[in-house]
């Protein structure tokens, strides 16, 4: 295609993406509009990169999966803890991490209502395992929660780390109650605790491990076939050098099949002429 | 009546969580499809969407209003976005594999329409967010902000910390490489008027 000269003096380019978008003071639009009359390469790349602006319109982004929300009150100036999904209050990391531990104790204690979970004391350290395990006898279980003082000392026969479990649950109630959203339900009780609230925090772990899980497959799955396709990539490549490099192979070995009948010839001849 | 922005604000640093909400729910979803533009991933899309909000909230006592309130989240967004793609060294726009459907994968609700509609507005759609991972981030991040969320060239000067006129080269030059791009997959662009 024949080169169209344009004999727009001016910033050509910005003048032009300044127009496309309307966004430019009406002298300039005057002025480049009379110039596009006259002048068929801006004309028609104004008209392309309209065109290119209305394709740009079917590219959606999908919809957020869950709204985000800030906690009921958060104290100003304080760094807020993202609450999502719905029922997360400005509770300290650690308390989280202790509530979690707690309720996932409560269900090994109550003979493993979340499949086959293990929850142990050994040697100073409290350790999780998922998997077979014996149930627990229910001897185990603490007879009552003594709420004298801080400390609990075990009482014969209870798992070893009932206590400990028992002063991290009365701690976070105290942080929970000193928090302004009291209302929070992230803390499981070994004992006198209402069945179907843990139940429903149960389920509401799961569908929260089901959905992490899915969004992981889904992942996983994208990056395998991202892989896929650039190892096919990579391969259509080398089996394509590989047969560039075959036919070189080829016409080297022909040539040398000639230099070799060349030298036989040449040999030949000079044992003849002696 | 509704409030505005900075009303929200004022009433936000005066103690009200309800007004910070409200900012989200304003600003959630342009800020989401802004970050998955630039990203092309939603579960880090949502996550630099929510960091976005966390640290506008932690710096709302500082927010004096010299600029708009979506110019300043928007700014916040952005560079979010830049962090991530340099911490993650990668294509910042995913590549649409072939045999992968990603409208499944992304599970997008969609109103109902007829398979050869949305067959047809998924391989469009399909082809544009190939087009734009085209495209170097500065390029792209002008097109976004220019296309998706309407900002004029001297917002989007201001919020990328540019020359006026540098954004207005960039989004020339983003413009006509994915002409090129969209010409070059089969997407309908007049091929007659090409001018290289």
């Amino acid at each position: 295609m024949a080169d169209i000269l344009c004999g727009y003096t001016a910033d050509r380019d910005e003048t032009l993406v300044a127009y496309l978008y309307g966004d430019i003071d009406p002298s300039q639009r005057a002025t480049f509009d009379a110039h596009i009359a006259t002048c068929e390469r801006c004309r028609h790349e104004v008209a392309d990169l309209q065109q290119v602006r209305d394709q740009l319109q079917l590219w959606t982004a999908p919809e957020a999966p869950e709204p985000l929300t800030m906690p009921a009150s958060p104290a100003v100036g304080s760094a807020p803890r993202a609450a999502i999904p719905a029922g997360s209050r400005s509770v300290p990391t650690w308390a989280q991490v202790a509530a979690a531990v707690l309720l996932l104790g409560a269900s090994a204690g109550l003979g493993g209502a979340i499949a086959n979970l293990d929850v142990r004391y050994e040697r100073g350290a409290l350790t999780l395992r998922t998997g077979w395990s014996r149930s627990e006898s229910p001897a185990a279980l603490p007879a009552a929660r003594t709420a004298a003082s801080g400390t609990v000392p075990a009482a014969a026969g209870a798992a070893p780390w009932q206590g400990d479990l028992d002063a991290l649950e009365r701690r976070l109630q105290t942080e929970l109650r000193a928090s302004p959203s009291a209302a929070a339900t992230t803390v499981a009780h070994t004992e006198g605790s209402a069945p179907n609230d843990e139940a429903q925090m149960l389920r509401k772990m799961r569908i929260l491990l089901q959905d992490s899980e899915r969004k992981q497959r889904n992942e996983l799955a994208l990056r395998i076939a991202e892989v896929v396709q650039e190892f096919d990539a990579k391969r259509g490549a080398d089996l394509a050098n590989i047969r560039s490099m075959k036919t070189m192979q080829s016409a080297t070995d022909v040539e040398i099949v000639r230099q070799q009948q060349w030298l036989n010839l040449l040999t030949r001849a000079s044992v003849q002429s002696r | 009546m509704t409030c505005t922005d900075e009303e929200l604000v004022a009433r936000s640093n005066g103690g009200d969580p309800d007004s910070f909400n409200e900012l989200i729910r304003r600003w959630e979803r342009p800020i989401y499809a802004l970050a998955y533009r630039q990203i092309g991933r939603e579960e880090d899309a949502r996550d630099v969407c929510q960091e976005t909000f966390l640290r506008a909230f932690r710096a709302l006592k500082g927010f004096r209003g010299q600029a708009k309130f979506s110019s300043w989240l928007y700014r916040i967004a952005i560079n979010l976005c830049r962090d991530w793609m340099r911490r993650e060294r990668r294509t910042p726009v995913m590549q649409a594999p072939e045999d992968v459907d990603l409208m499944d994968l992304a599970a997008a609700s969609v109103p109902s329409e007829s398979i050869e509609d949305r067959i047809g507005r998924n391989d469009l759609s399909r082809a544009v967010e190939r087009a734009m991972a085209v495209l170097p981030e500065e390029q792209r991040a002008a097109i976004v902000l220019k296309e998706y969320h309407g900002l004029t060239f001297q917002e989007i000067a201001d919020l990328v910390g540019c020359p006026l006129s540098t954004v207005k080269t960039r989004l020339y030059q983003g413009l006509t490489v994915l002409r090129r791009e969209l010409a070059r997959t089969g997407t309908p662009v007049k091929k007659e008027n090409l001018v290289i």
